[in-house]
This record gives C-alpha cells, sequence and structure tokens, in this order.
C-alpha cells in the first residue's frame, strides 16, 4: 500500500533545504506500508534508528525525552497491529501529543519558522494558480496553511474493510511525523539531515516497522510477518 | 489539482453573506453530534467560535480563527488544506479529518473520507 503525496517533491524548492526536503517526501511516497519487512536485518536497522530519533530530540528538548529509550520489536499480523493501535488509543500516554509535538513547536518557534516564510522562499510560480506541484503551501488571503501532505492510497492498493479504519489511522498520524520533518528542515535552513529527529522515524517507517511509543521511554516496533 | 477558481480568496467582506441556513436556534452556534469529535476537535471548535464571537463568519475570518485555535490548543497544530468544494477550499485536520467549507447557508463543518468525500457536522456558527 503505497500513502503517496499531492506533491510533487522534485519541483519543491525552497531554497537551501530543498535537497533534504525532496529526500524526505521521496522517502515518505517510497514506502510500502502494511507488508513484511524487506530484509530481516531492517529489525536492528529501525532499533538504531529509533536509538538516533531519540538521542536527536533529547538534543534538543533533554528534559522530554529518556536518558535510556527502550524498544523491542514485536512481529504479527493485522490482529496484534490492531490490539497495539488500541493500547496507545486508550492509554493515559500519548507520544504525538505528549513529545512529538512539543519538540517540533519548541525547534520551530526557536528559529522563528513560520508558513509564511517559508512561502516567501519558495520558487515563483504561475500567479493563475493556487499552487504549483512542488508547493507545500497554501495562501488565502493573509492566511498561510499546508498543502499537499494529505496523504491518498494508490488507487488499487485498497485494504479490506476491517483493516482500512486502523490502516488510514496508523498513516495519518505517522504522516504528521513526515510534515515534522520537512517543517524541521526548513526552520533550520540547510539540508543537513544528521540532527533532524523525525527522519530516524520516517526511515523507520521505511523499513517496515512501526513505531508504538507504550511511555516515555518503551516503544515497540511492530513488523508484519505476512 | 483542485480548480483555481475553487481555491482563490473572495474579494474582502466582512461576513457573509445572508444565505438559506441550516435547521438550528439562530444565534446560538448548534449543537454537535458528539460521536463526530474528538474531546480535542470540540475544545479547538469551541474556541474557535468564542474568537469568531458568536459572528456569522467569511470563510477567511473562520480560517484564521480555526488556526489560532489549532496552534492554541495544540502545540506544533497545524491546519492543512484537505481538498476543494465547489464553494471553495476545505481546511482542517490530517488526523481527525474535521475541517471547515463555505457553503450556502455559511461556513460549515464537514469530516473529510479517505476519498475525498465529506460529510456533514453541522455549522461553525450561527
Amino acid at each position: 500500500v503505497k500513502g503517496t503525496f499531492d506533491v510533487d517533491p522534485a519541483q519543491c524548492d525552497y531554497g537551501p533545504p530543498t535537497a533534504s526536503v525532496r529526500r524526505i517526501l521521496s522517502t515518505w511516497m517510497a514506502i510500502d506500508w502494511f507488508v513484511p519487512p524487506g530484509h530481516a536485518a531492517n529489525q536492528s536497522l529501525a532499533t538504531k534508528l529509533l536509538a538516533q530519533y531519540n538521542a536527536r530530540a533529547r538534543a534538543q528538548s533533554p528534559d522530554a525525552f529518556p536518558a535510556e529509550l527502550t524498544t523491542r520489536a514485536v512481529w504479527g499480523g493485522w490482529g496484534e497491529f490492531a490490539a497495539l493501535c488500541n493500547q496507545v488509543k486508550t492509554q493515559g500516554w500519548d507520544w504525538r501529543y505528549g513529545a512529538l509535538k512539543p519538540l517540533s513547536s519548541a525547534h520551530s518557534k526557536a528559529r522563528g519558522w513560520s508558513p509564511e516564510a517559508s512561502l516567501r522562499r519558495a520558487a515563483p510560480r504561475d500567479p493563475a494558480q493556487p499552487y504549483g506541484p512542488g508547493d507545500l503551501f497554501w495562501a488565502y488571503g493573509d492566511q498561510v496553511i499546508w498543502r499537499g501532505l494529505n496523504p491518498k492510497f494508490a488507487p488499487g492498493d485498497a485494504l479490506p474493510r476491517d483493516r482500512d479504519e486502523l490502516a488510514s489511522w496508523y498513516v495519518f498520524y505517522a504522516s504528521v511525523d513526515g510534515v515534522h520533518c520537512v517543517e524541521w528542515q526548513l526552520a533550520e535552513d540547510n539540508s543537513d539531515l544528521k540532527t533532524n529527529p523525525f527522519f530516524p522515524l520516517v526511515c523507520c517507517y521505511a523499513a517496515g516497522f512501526y513505531p508504538f511509543s507504550l511511555d516515555r521511554s518503551t516503544i515497540v516496533l511492530f513488523a508484519f510477518t505476512e | 489539482m483542485p480548480t483555481a477558481s475553487a481555491l482563490r480568496p473572495p474579494p474582502a467582506r466582512s461576513s457573509s453573506p445572508a444565505g438559506p441556513r441550516a435547521s438550528g436556534a439562530p444565534g446560538r452556534p448548534e449543537r454537535l453530534v458528539p460521536i463526530a469529535f474528538s474531546a480535542r476537535d470540540r475544545l479547538i471548535i469551541a474556541l474557535t467560535r468564542r474568537k469568531l464571537g458568536g459572528a456569522a463568519p467569511a470563510f477567511d475570518e473562520a480560517l484564521r480563527a480555526l488556526r489560532e485555535a489549532v496552534e492554541e490548543v495544540i502545540p506544533a497544530g497545524r491546519v492543512y488544506l484537505l481538498g476543494a468544494a465547489e464553494c471553495g477550499p476545505i481546511v482542517g485536520s490530517l488526523v481527525s479529518s474535521v475541517a471547515i467549507v463555505d457553503g450556502e447557508g455559511g461556513v460549515a463543518l464537514v469530516r473529510v473520507g479517505r476519498d475525498g468525500q465529506t460529510t456533514a457536522l453541522g455549522r461553525l456558527a450561527p
């Protein structure tokens, strides 16, 4: 299942961060969701990526991220995936609202980033169109908001109805990590991805391991067996 | 890509033109269907309505109020262009898919399905 965006990465042009933005979007759009990892070694890769994510996040917000992150892999089918989705939906701890969004917000504020700033940096486009194929922002009057990052599953990649809701929930939540990843680079105003804590997360999804944060210091990496 | 005209801001105006309205007590926010909204959605809608001060807003005013409310309620809260309807853009949450869209009866709340179809959830303001 491919989750495409309505953006052509090759046509994104935001100055110095352009190469990294294109890489993030291309990595995301290449993900084949809900299939087993392509290689058995991806489990150790995913574990390393999670450690990278935590170290980079902790460098930005030492108090919000643990000194030691515990990760464990869980392999299974849709039943196990559903159980993990339900667990994180109902537990008290919310990874995205409790850790990831505050991290992104603090970073963007510290760098003075705004959608308006990125719109000003974008390459000129046809004024007759509301946006171009590489535009990540859209202006309505004096309001500038994100566009193009509303994930869509490719035609023909429909999942059975009982799985579709879960899959959509997970991918839409995960896509916000992709947005934060792009925003981080736009705020950094360069193409060096080495400090971006969200890029290892995007790479983790691409490796076929789906993180579920059970508490502030424990993440389960789920992978499909078939 | 949605048509350029659907996503183009209208000429400046201070409020929505008069037009047919959905049912509901005039002058008071429509009650939300509880099952359609998360607690976070309800908080954001309530704050958006407070910012609008009970007036029937033009879409650009509703968009500004919604964006401010999302940014106040959620750290790194963002609104997204989710699509376009006949009357204009559909703007809302990537996660909950609750959005606003302009309509003949004023700015409406909708849920956007994965197929891009919208389900009406009520009016944003009276």
